[in-house]
C-alpha cells in the first residue's frame, strides 16, 4: 500500500467527526480529518460572525457532552473548562415578569412558589423524575442501537443487552419510560404542573430536533428526556458552557485527536467519496487532490453523504427512496446580535448580583411564555411559513468568558423557531429573497420589544442566518442541525435508516458518524463515539 | 344458594360485554348481562329516532369484528349480514372528485387523472398495509403481559408472538415500527403526492383521536383501521344489514342461545366487594345480584372509579387511571332525508351512494380542522365520514327516502367557549353547511336532524368524555399499557372482578377481541376450558 494511504479519512470536523477521529487514532489508526471551512467544530464550532467577536455558529450549550467522554479524551488537559451559570434558564413572560430556574433547587422552588405553591412542591420530584428517566434512556442511547432485524446469533444476543440493562434499572422505571417517552410534552407536563409559564418553559426543550412539530406532538417527552441526559438538568435540561465559548470544545477535541496522531486539515473540501468496485477507497477534494484511504468516515448528514458525496446512481433505487424519505430540514434561524450593554431585567431578588439582569440572563433566556404560544408558532411552520410570533432561545456567551467580544460589548445568539427551510406560503418567495429574512427579523424585533424591552435599543450590529444560510455555511442539508428530525420513527435502529443504524452503509468501507446516526443530534459526541467503536470492532 | 345467584355478571351490554357473555355462557357458566339502556349494543345500536327512519346512531360501519368470533359464535345464523362498502368518494372544492371503488382499472384511471405515479404506487401501498395488518394480527389474539412479573399472562403465546415478530422480514418489521411511531401524513407522504388521496387515506388515522394528521402516532390508528377483514378481504369495510345494532343483536342472540340472561333497563350502581373480592353487583333500584365473577365492559374510568371504591384499589392503579386519556374528539350527525343526496361532483343516484363519502380534500384541511379543536373549539370545516345506509339497505328508510350518517371530527369534549348543550345545533349547522357545499339539494331535503356531541355520546352510551375507543389509541395506552401497566391482563386487583371493554387490549372498534380475551382469562381462572379454538388452544 502506498505511503499516502490513510487508515481512515473523516469527512467533516464537526464534533462527532473529531470524537471519532480521536478514538480511532487512539487505537493506532492513521487518521486524517478533512474540514471544508477554516475552523473546526461544524455546527458546534465558533467563527467571527460579528466584527471582532468569536461566536458559536450553531449550538452554544454543550451540557449534553458526557463528562466521561471528556475525561477519556483528556479534554481538560487540552485546556477545556466549563462554566455553569447559577441560572439554568429564565423565561420572559411579558410585562417585565420573569421566571428563572436556578441550579440551586431551593432557589428554584422559591421562584416557582411565587406562581404556584403546588408546582413548587412538585418541582423537586419532577427534577428527580427527569434525571431518573434520562438515565433509563441510557439503556439504549449509550450503546449501539439494538438491531431487531439481525437474525444472526450475535444480533440476537445483542437484543439481550438492553434487556439485561433494563433489569438492573428496575422494571417499574423501564415501564414508565415506555409509557412516558411517546407522550407529547404537553401531556407529560400536564401530569405534573398547573402553571402555564412553567410548562411553556420546560416544554420548549421538546422543540429541539422536533422539525415543525410543536409541544402537542407525540414524542416530545422523549426529546425532553434526551436533552436531560448527562450533566444535572435541574428539572430543565442539561446545560453547561465551555469556558470561552463553544468553540473551545471543538478546539480541545481537535487537539486531543492531534495528540493521538490524527491530522486535521481545514480548508479542505471533500467533493466526493471515491468508490471503486462498490467500496470506498478515499476522497476527492475540490481542488482535484485525491486522498486514498482504507475507510471513509462521514460526519456529514446522511442525505448529503449519499446523494452528493457518493452519488445516488451508485446506490440502489430502494435505498435512495429511503434516503429521500428521511425527514430532514431545519426549522431554526439564528440571529446574532452585538450589543453595547445588557438590558435591564428585574427579578424578585432585586439589587444586582446574581439575582439581577446578568444573573438571570446567564443561562437560556426564553420567549416561551406558555405551551399555546409554542403551539401557535409551530402551526405557522406546519403550513410552511415562519412563525409570526416565534419562540426565542437566547444565549449570551459573553457572560461565560472574557475576550469573546470587544470590552463593554455583549453578544447574544438567538435561536429563532420556527423558520422552516421549505416555505410554502408567501407567494412562492423562498429564503433567497432578502425580504423573507427581513420579515423574520422584524417579527423577532417585535417579540423582543415585547418580552425583553430595551434589548433592541442596544443592538450595534446584527446578523440573521436563515436555514438556507446554515445549509450553505455549515453544509447541513436543509439547515437541519440535528441531521434529521428526532422523531420516534427516526431514532434508535431507525436512525438514519432502518437496517443501517450501525454506522455502516451499503458502500463497503464507508461509515457514518454524524448526528444523523444513533443516538442523534445535539453536542453529545455519541454518534462519533459509537461509530468509532463499531469501526474498531469490525476491524478485528 | 339464592335463586338469583349467577356464575358471572357482565356489566354493560355493549358488543364487548355481549361477546364476553357469549363465550362464558358457551363454557357452561350461568351468565347475566346487565344493560342500563332499554336496548343492548352500547355504541353499537340501531334506533328509529325519527318515525320510519333507522339510524345507526353511533358506530356505523363494520370491519374489525374478529372473524374467529363471527365463526365461533355463528353470528350469520343469528342474523348478521354484512353488506360491503365498495367505494370511497372524496368530493373536492369546485366540483372535482376522487372516486375509488373495487374496479381496479377504474380506480387506476381515476387516480392517474391526478398523478400516474400515485396510481402506480396505489397497489403497492395497499399490499404493504395488507402485510402489516397480517403481521400485527397475532397481537389481537394475545393477552398482554404484566411487565412487572414474568409469570402470569400467557407465556406460551407471548413466546410465539416474540418469535413471530423476530421472524418477520426486516422490511416488514421496519415498516411496522414506523407505523407505530409516525404521523399518518408522513406515512402516506412516502407513497403519494396527490393531496386528496393522501388526505382521505390519512383520515383513518385521525378517527377517534385528538390528534391531527401530521401528529406522530396517527399512523398506528390508520393501521388499526386496516386490521379488519370481511369474508377474508382485509381492510374491507361493510355495513351490517339492519344497521350496526344488528351486530349487537346477533351477538346477543348467540349469548342467549348459550343460556345467558340479558337484562335491559338494569343500570348497575356498584360492584359488591367483600374482603377484597367481588361478590356481585347492586343495581340502581337497590336489587343485589350475587355471582362468583363480575366483568365490567365499561371504560376504565367507570370500571375502577365509579363501580368500585377507589380506596379498595392500589394507588399506582388509581394514579395511572388519572393519567389515562379519553379526550373524545368526534361527534355524529344523523339526517333523515326526503330524497337521495345529490352530489355536485357525481350527480344523480348511483353506486357512489353505496360507499363511503369522505370530506377530506387535503391534509391541510384536516390539519386546520384539528387546529380549531386544539384551542378548544369544534372545527369550522370538519372532516366528515359519510355513509348513506338506506342506499345499501333499503329497509333503513321509507321507500324513496334516505338516512345519512355523518361522523364528524373534530368536536372536542371540552369547549373553551360555551357548553355543548348551548352549542349543539351550531355544530349541526356547521356539518350541514360543510356537506351542503358538495350536496346542493341537501338543505331542502332534510326532514330530521340528530346531533350527537361528545357530551351526548357520553350521556347516552356512558363512554367517558365521549371517546369512541374507551380511551385514546396512543402508544402510551396500548398493549400492556392499556389501561395501566400491571393491570392490563383483564384481571383487576379485586379477586373475581374483570375488565372486558375496549379500554383493554387490543382496544376499540367493533372488534370483540377484548371481550373474548377477557373471557379466556376468566375461564382459565375458574379452571374452565375456553370453548372453541381459543388463542392459546392447540387442539386436544
Amino acid at each position: 500500500m502506498s505511503e499516502g494511504t490513510w487508515d481512515a479519512v473523516v469527512v467533516g470536523a464537526g464534533h462527532n467527526g473529531l470524537v471519532a477521529a480521536a478514538l480511532l487514532a487512539r487505537a493506532g489508526q492513521r487518521v486524517l480529518v478533512l474540514e471544508r471551512s477554516g475552523v473546526v467544530g461544524g455546527a458546534a464550532g465558533a467563527d467571527e460572525l460579528l466584527a471582532g467577536c468569536r461566536v458559536g455558529v450553531g449550538a452554544q450549550d454543550a451540557g449534553l457532552f458526557p463528562a466521561a467522554l471528556a475525561r477519556e479524551l483528556g479534554l481538560e488537559a487540552e485546556g477545556l473548562g466549563w462554566v455553569r451559570p447559577p441560572a439554568l434558564a429564565t423565561s420572559l413572560l411579558g410585562g417585565g415578569e420573569t421566571l428563572t430556574l436556578w441550579r440551586d433547587p431551593a432557589r428554584t422552588r422559591r421562584e416557582i412558589a411565587r406562581r404556584s405553591a403546588r408546582d413548587a412542591e412538585r418541582f423537586g420530584d419532577w427534577a428527580d423524575y427527569l434525571t431518573s428517566m434520562a438515565e433509563a434512556l441510557g439503556i439504549v442511547l449509550d450503546h449501539p442501537a439494538p438491531a431487531l432485524h439481525d437474525a444472526s446469533w450475535r444480533g440476537r444476543l445483542g437484543l439481550l443487552g438492553p434487556l439485561v440493562r433494563s433489569g438492573r434499572l428496575g422494571r417499574k422505571r423501564v415501564v414508565e419510560l415506555l409509557r412516558a417517552a411517546p407522550l407529547s410534552a404537553r401531556d407529560l407536563l400536564d401530569e405534573w404542573f398547573g402553571d402555564a409559564a412553567l410548562k411553556g418553559m420546560l416544554g420548549s426543550t421538546a422543540l429541539l430536533g422536533a422539525g415543525r412539530h410543536g409541544p402537542g406532538a407525540m414524542g416530545g417527552a422523549l426529546r425532553m428526556l434526551y436533552h436531560a441526559r448527562g450533566d444535572a438538568a435541574g428539572g430543565f435540561r442539561s446545560s453547561a458552557y465551555p469556558a470561552g465559548g463553544i468553540g473551545r470544545l471543538a478546539e480541545a477535541l481537535a487537539a486531543a485527536a492531534g495528540r493521538r496522531g490524527a491530522r486535521v486539515r481545514t480548508g479542505a473540501e471533500v467533493e466526493r467519496i471515491v468508490v471503486e468496485d462498490g467500496a470506498a477507497r478515499g476522497v476527492l477534494l475540490a481542488g482535484g487532490e485525491e486522498i486514498r484511504a482504507r475507510r471513509v468516515v462521514s460526519g456529514v448528514d446522511p442525505r448529503r453523504t449519499f446523494f452528493e458525496l457518493v452519488g445516488a446512481p451508485r446506490l440502489s433505487p430502494e435505498f435512495n427512496r429511503k434516503v429521500t424519505n428521511i425527514r430532514l430540514g431545519g426549522t431554526t434561524a439564528v440571529l446574532d446580535l452585538l450589543l453595547d450593554g445588557l438590558p435591564p431585567l428585574a427579578g424578585p431578588d432585586e439589587g444586582g448580583g446574581e439575582g439581577g439582569a446578568a444573573g438571570r440572563l446567564g443561562g437560556h433566556t426564553l420567549v416561551a411564555p406558555d405551551l399555546d404560544y409554542l403551539e401557535r408558532a409551530s402551526d405557522d411552520a406546519k403550513y410552511g411559513r415562519c412563525s409570526r410570533r416565534p419562540h426565542l432561545d437566547i444565549v449570551i456567551p459573553t457572560l461565560h468568558g472574557e475576550g469573546l467580544a470587544p470590552a463593554g460589548r455583549h453578544v447574544a445568539s438567538i435561536q429563532v423557531r420556527y423558520a422552516p427551510y421549505r416555505l410554502r406560503d408567501g407567494g412562492g418567495a423562498g429564503w433567497e429573497e432578502p425580504s423573507v429574512g427581513d420579515a423574520l427579523f422584524a417579527s423577532v424585533v417585535e417579540v423582543l420589544d415585547e418580552f425583553l424591552p430595551g434589548l433592541t435599543d442596544r443592538i450595534v450590529e446584527h446578523r440573521l442566518r436563515t436555514p438556507l444560510d446554515l445549509e450553505a455555511d455549515l453544509g447541513l442539508t436543509g439547515g437541519d442541525e440535528y441531521h434529521g428530525e428526532m422523531g420516534l420513527d427516526q431514532l434508535l435502529f431507525m436512525r438514519p435508516l432502518a437496517g443501517w443504524a450501525r454506522y455502516r452503509t451499503p458502500v463497503s468501507g464507508l461509515w457514518l458518524c454524524g448526528a444523523g446516526c444513533h443516538p442523534g443530534g445535539g453536542v453529545t459526541g455519541g454518534p462519533g463515539r459509537l461509530a468509532a467503536r463499531e469501526i474498531l470492532g469490525a476491524k478485528k | 344458594m339464592a335463586r338469583d345467584r349467577y356464575d358471572a355478571i357482565v356489566v354493560g351490554g355493549g358488543h364487548n360485554g355481549l361477546v364476553h357473555a357469549a363465550y362464558l355462557a358457551r363454557a357452561g357458566l350461568r351468565v347475566c348481562v346487565l344493560e342500563r339502556r332499554p336496548l343492548v349494543g352500547g355504541a353499537t345500536v340501531t334506533e328509529e329516532i325519527f318515525p320510519g327512519f333507522k339510524y345507526s346512531v353511533f358506530s356505523y360501519v363494520v370491519s374489525l369484528m374478529r372473524p374467529d368470533i363471527i365463526r365461533e359464535l355463528d353470528l350469520p345464523r343469528h342474523g348478521l349480514r354484512i353488506l360491503p362498502l365498495e367505494s370511497t368518494l372524496t368530493p373536492l372544492p369546485g366540483g372535482g372528485r376522487l372516486y375509488r371503488d373495487s374496479d381496479h382499472y377504474r380506480t387506476w384511471r381515476e387516480i392517474a387523472r391526478f398523478s400516474v405515479r400515485d396510481a402506480e404506487a396505489y397497489d403497492d401501498y395497499g399490499r404493504s398495509l395488507f402485510h402489516m395488518a397480517r403481521a400485527v394480527k397475532p397481537l389481537l389474539s394475545v393477552a398482554p403481559p404484566d411487565p412487572g412479573k414474568l409469570a402470569g399472562g400467557d407465556p406460551a403465546s407471548l413466546m410465539r408472538l416474540g418469535r413471530h415478530f423476530l421472524g418477520l422480514e426486516p422490511e416488514q418489521l421496519h415498516l411496522l415500527v414506523k407505523l407505530m411511531t409516525m404521523s399518518a401524513a408522513d406515512f402516506v407522504d412516502e407513497w403519494f403526492e396527490t393531496d386528496a388521496l393522501k388526505a382521505t387515506l390519512t383520515a383513518s388515522g385521525i378517527i377517534g383521536t385528538f390528534l391531527g394528521p401530521r401528529s406522530p402516532g396517527t399512523a398506528y390508528v390508520l393501521l388499526h383501521h386496516y386490521m379488519g377483514e370481511i369474508d377474508g378481504h382485509y381492510r374491507a369495510w361493510g355495513f351490517a344489514k339492519g344497521g350496526t345494532g344488528a351486530v349487537a343483536d346477533a351477538v346477543a342472540g348467540a349469548a342467549r342461545e348459550a343460556g345467558a340472561v340479558i337484562r335491559t333497563d338494569a343500570p348497575v350502581a356498584r360492584v359488591l366487594v367483600e374482603g377484597g373480592r367481588a361478590r356481585g353487583v347492586a343495581l340502581e333500584n337497590g336489587d343485589e345480584l350475587r355471582a362468583r365473577v363480575v366483568s365490567s365492559s365499561l371504560d376504565p374510568h367507570r370500571t375502577f372509579l365509579e363501580l368500585v371504591d377507589a380506596a379498595e384499589l392500589p394507588s399506582d392503579l388509581v394514579a395511572g387511571l388519572g393519567r389515562f386519556r379519553f379526550r373524545g374528539s368526534s361527534a355524529k350527525v344523523n339526517l333523515a332525508l326526503d330524497a337521495a343526496p345529490d352530489f355536485a361532483c357525481m350527480p344523480g343516484y348511483g353506486a357512489h351512494l353505496r360507499g363511503a363519502i369522505s370530506i377530506s380534500p387535503s391534509i391541510d384541511y384536516l390539519e386546520r380542522a384539528y387546529d380549531d379543536a386544539k384551542y378548544g373549539d369544534f372545527s369550522r370545516r370538519p372532516y366528515l365520514d359519510i355513509v348513506v345506509p338506506s342506499a345499501i339497505d333499503p329497509d333503513m328508510a321509507p321507500p324513496g327516502k334516505h338516512v345519512l350518517s355523518c361522523f364528524v371530527q373534530y368536536a372536542p369534549y371540552e369547549l373553551a367557549r360555551g357548553t355543548w348543550d348551548e352549542r349543539r345545533e351550531e355544530l349541526g349547522d356547521v356539518v350541514v353547511d360543510t356537506l351542503a357545499e358538495h350536496v346542493p339539494n341537501l338543505k331542502e331535503i332534510i326532514l330530521h336532524r340528530q346531533v350527537l356531541t361528545p357530551l351526548d355520546i357520553e350521556r347516552t352510551t356512558g363512554l367517558s368524555e365521549g371517546n369512541i375507543f374507551q380511551g385514546e389509541l396512543s402508544p402510551s395506552q396500548l398493549f400492556f399499557l392499556r389501561p395501566v401497566a400491571g393491570y392490563a391482563g383483564y384481571r383487576t386487583p379485586l379477586a373475581g372482578y374483570y375488565q372486558c371493554g375496549s379500554g383493554t387490549h387490543p382496544g376499540g372498534g367493533i372488534m370483540g377481541a377484548p371481550g373474548k380475551l377477557a373471557a379466556a382469562r376468566v375461564l382459565r381462572d375458574l379452571r374452565k376450558k375456553p370453548p372453541g379454538a381459543g388463542p392459546g388452544g392447540k387442539g386436544r
